[in-house]
């Protein structure tokens, strides 16, 4: 008790020395709160697409693509290894998929289309949303699709339609027939389901897919029987490349790894500008109470005590400026707002951890903005800073 | 009387380049417990740097330096941090009260650092408000003080810490001639009823007139003493 307010009287004093002047006060903290709005804004982006993708990826799912990047798109891989991945002791299931990127009502409106075996995709991926009558149409109709309800809503579509997938580039249109809505909730809510051998006619490459999924009894299985038909297909003519779902949805990230650095890196910058914003700031208050610093040493405040005073000084507008910042940014990002541009479907959104994570790191921002400011102002002789000499 | 502070064979020099400057030398000089001395001298003679010296703010080249026994020039910063805080009260030409503080908080700054509960700051901190007059003015803040007002809060944190001895480098020399007068009542009025020692350095023979003895400073050396 007795320590506390002795602490609550420094704290006073801290306080008041941050609104000395409350012009450079409020710049430097508006000056925080930028830098920390951007940071915070970044760190949702990179959650958002670390989020999607585990979400997509399930523990006992397995995918596999032919082993040569370059045939991912142009569905290269036989049909055929479907059976022979089903034959695997441990696997459940597999279906074989394709895509069709295009657009639809409007240029801007991005549709990706996935090509499916619908009985063994609809086993292997039930999707919440899809009553059984719509799962039966979808089965029986060729072109027959099951449209994401935000494809839907974007394009103004309903359940019903004949609608074009307008192809882009040297991609075919695709005439669909809407069958039946996903449910919004649901992962798939951005995309559409097609027949695949429906896609391989108007796209050509019957008989062949972009990727196999497949589901194994146990997660622990996945690994092994992953490698397992890796080797079985080896010495085939289109060798594979097989993966946990969770793996491959690293990978992903491997592959974004660039960009994410990039994004990063900006975030961080920002951080490291603000650094010398708020010490610049500290300093030049520093410099101003010279006097007031060689008085507060000769009543008997230590190097040490006055030196977390101008850290904590730095600190706390730190935390301030920091604090408004990252949930400025996480308001902006969990209102749904923000969209990812020719993604009107996809918003991205924050998280509680990327704000705490953001407000959190304010404090190192503070405390090394403050410390160059502090050493400087415990470094003079006392009797020099007592008469103001700078 | 006993000596608070004792000085004997005091040098001190200051190095600039490859030269030293001899700023105080040979210096003897003993202050007993609720005397009220001045030093006085021309610029340069050393004053302040006595004074700095007597604080604890500065160390010796040689000789000794003792405040109530304990020398001073072997403490460590740390100890003498503390021994500062709580021996020595301090009263600047120009206040050196801290403007964004009222007068109650600029009289318990030295209090901060003392593991006392809030009562015990708040009474003495009105204390020491009240022995200077300035109960009535406790939530003002030195920017809305006239000269003499800040000289007063400044005498009160000197004395909030009831410390053994105040020292007082030229307290009168940023003062009209009235505000002087008062503060330097003030400061005689402490030492004569309360017993504080005051050791003050002045350019001014009325400031000095006040205490009780003189020193006068010449070049680094001791030249007078009046009663």
């Amino acid at each position: 008790m007795r320590r506390f307010t002795s602490g609550a009287g420094q704290l006073r004093m801290l306080l008041r020395q941050v609104m000395r002047s409350p012009r450079r006060a409020l710049l430097t903290f508006l000056g925080l709160v930028v830098a920390f709005f951007l940071f915070t804004a970044l760190e949702s982006v990179l959650y958002t697409l670390e989020e999607l993708l585990a979400q997509n990826a399930s523990e006992t799912g397995i995918f596999m693509r032919p082993r040569s990047r370059a045939s991912f798109f142009r569905a290269a891989l036989p049909i055929r290894y479907v059976e022979q991945v089903r034959d695997v002791d441990g696997v459940v299931e597999a279906s074989p998929a394709r895509f069709h990127f295009g657009a639809g009502v409007h240029e801007g409106s991005f549709v990706v289309v996935v090509g499916v075996d619908p009985p063994s995709y609809l086993r292997l991926r039930p999707l919440e949303g899809v009553s059984e009558v719509e799962a039966q149409a979808f089965r029986g109709d060729r072109r027959g699709a099951l449209m994401g309800a935000r494809i839907l809503a974007s394009n103004g579509w309903e359940v019903g339609d004949e609608v074009t997938v307008r192809g882009r580039g040297r991609v075919p249109d695709l005439s669909l027939r809407i069958v039946g809505d996903i449910g919004q909730g649901d992962r798939m809510g951005r995309v559409a389901l097609a027949h695949i051998d429906y896609l391989a006619q108007v796209m050509g490459g019957q008989g062949r897919a972009a990727f196999i999924q497949a589901r194994v009894a146990h997660p622990s299985l996945a690994l092994a029987i992953a490698r397992s038909l890796d080797e079985r297909f080896a010495n085939f003519a289109v060798p594979t490349r097989t993966r946990s779902e969770r793996s491959h949805a690293a990978g992903i990230l491997a592959n974004l790894s660039d960009v994410l650095v990039g994004l990063r890196t900006i975030g961080y910058l920002a951080l490291v500008i603000t650094i010398l914003v708020v010490g610049n700031a500290v300093a030049m208050g520093v410099r101003e109470r010279t006097m007031e610093i060689g008085t507060l040493r000769a009543l008997g405040f230590g190097r040490g005590r006055v030196m977390a005073l101008v850290v904590g000084e730095a600190m706390l507008l730190a935390l301030a400026g920091g604090l408004a910042g990252a949930l400025g940014a996480y308001a902006l990002f969990e209102s749904g707002w923000i969209a990812v541009p020719r993604m009107t479907d996809l918003s991205l959104h924050s998280d509680a951890s990327v704000l705490a994570r953001s407000a959190l790191l304010s404090l190192p921002v503070g405390a090394l903005a403050g410390l160059v400011p502090a050493f400087s102002a415990v470094r003079r002789p006392i009797s020099e800073a007592l008469h103001g000499a700078d | 009387m006993t000596a608070l502070v004792e000085i004997s064979s005091l040098r001190k020099s200051y190095w600039r380049g490859q030269s030293e400057v001899p700023v105080l030398a040979d210096l003897d000089l003993r202050v007993e417990r609720g005397e009220f001395v001045a030093l006085m001298g021309p610029s340069g003679s050393g004053k302040s740097t006595l004074l700095n010296l007597i604080a604890g703010l500065d160390q010796p080249t040689e000789g000794s330096l003792r405040i109530a026994g304990h020398e001073i020039g072997s403490l460590s910063d740390r100890a003498l941090d503390r021994w500062r805080n709580r021996s020595i009260g301090f009263v600047f030409q120009f206040y050196n009260l801290v403007p964004v503080l009222s007068a109650f908080e600029n009289v318990e700054v030295p209090l901060l650092l003392w593991p006392i509960s809030r009562e015990e700051r708040t009474g003495r901190v009105t204390a020491a408000l009240r022995v200077v007059g300035l109960a009535d003015r406790m939530e003002h803040r030195p920017g809305e003080l006239s000269g003499g007002e800040q000289q007063r809060v400044a005498i009160a944190r000197a004395l909030v810490t009831d410390p053994l001895l105040v020292l007082a480098d030229e307290p009168t020399g940023d003062l009209d001639e009235r505000n002087a007068d008062e503060v330097l009542a003030l400061m005689r009025l402490l030492n004569r009823a309360g017993g504080k020692t005051f050791v003050m350095v002045t350019h001014d023979p009325r400031a000095a007139a006040q205490a009780g003895r003189i020193v006068r400073l010449e070049k680094g050396r001791l030249v007078d003493e009046a009663a």
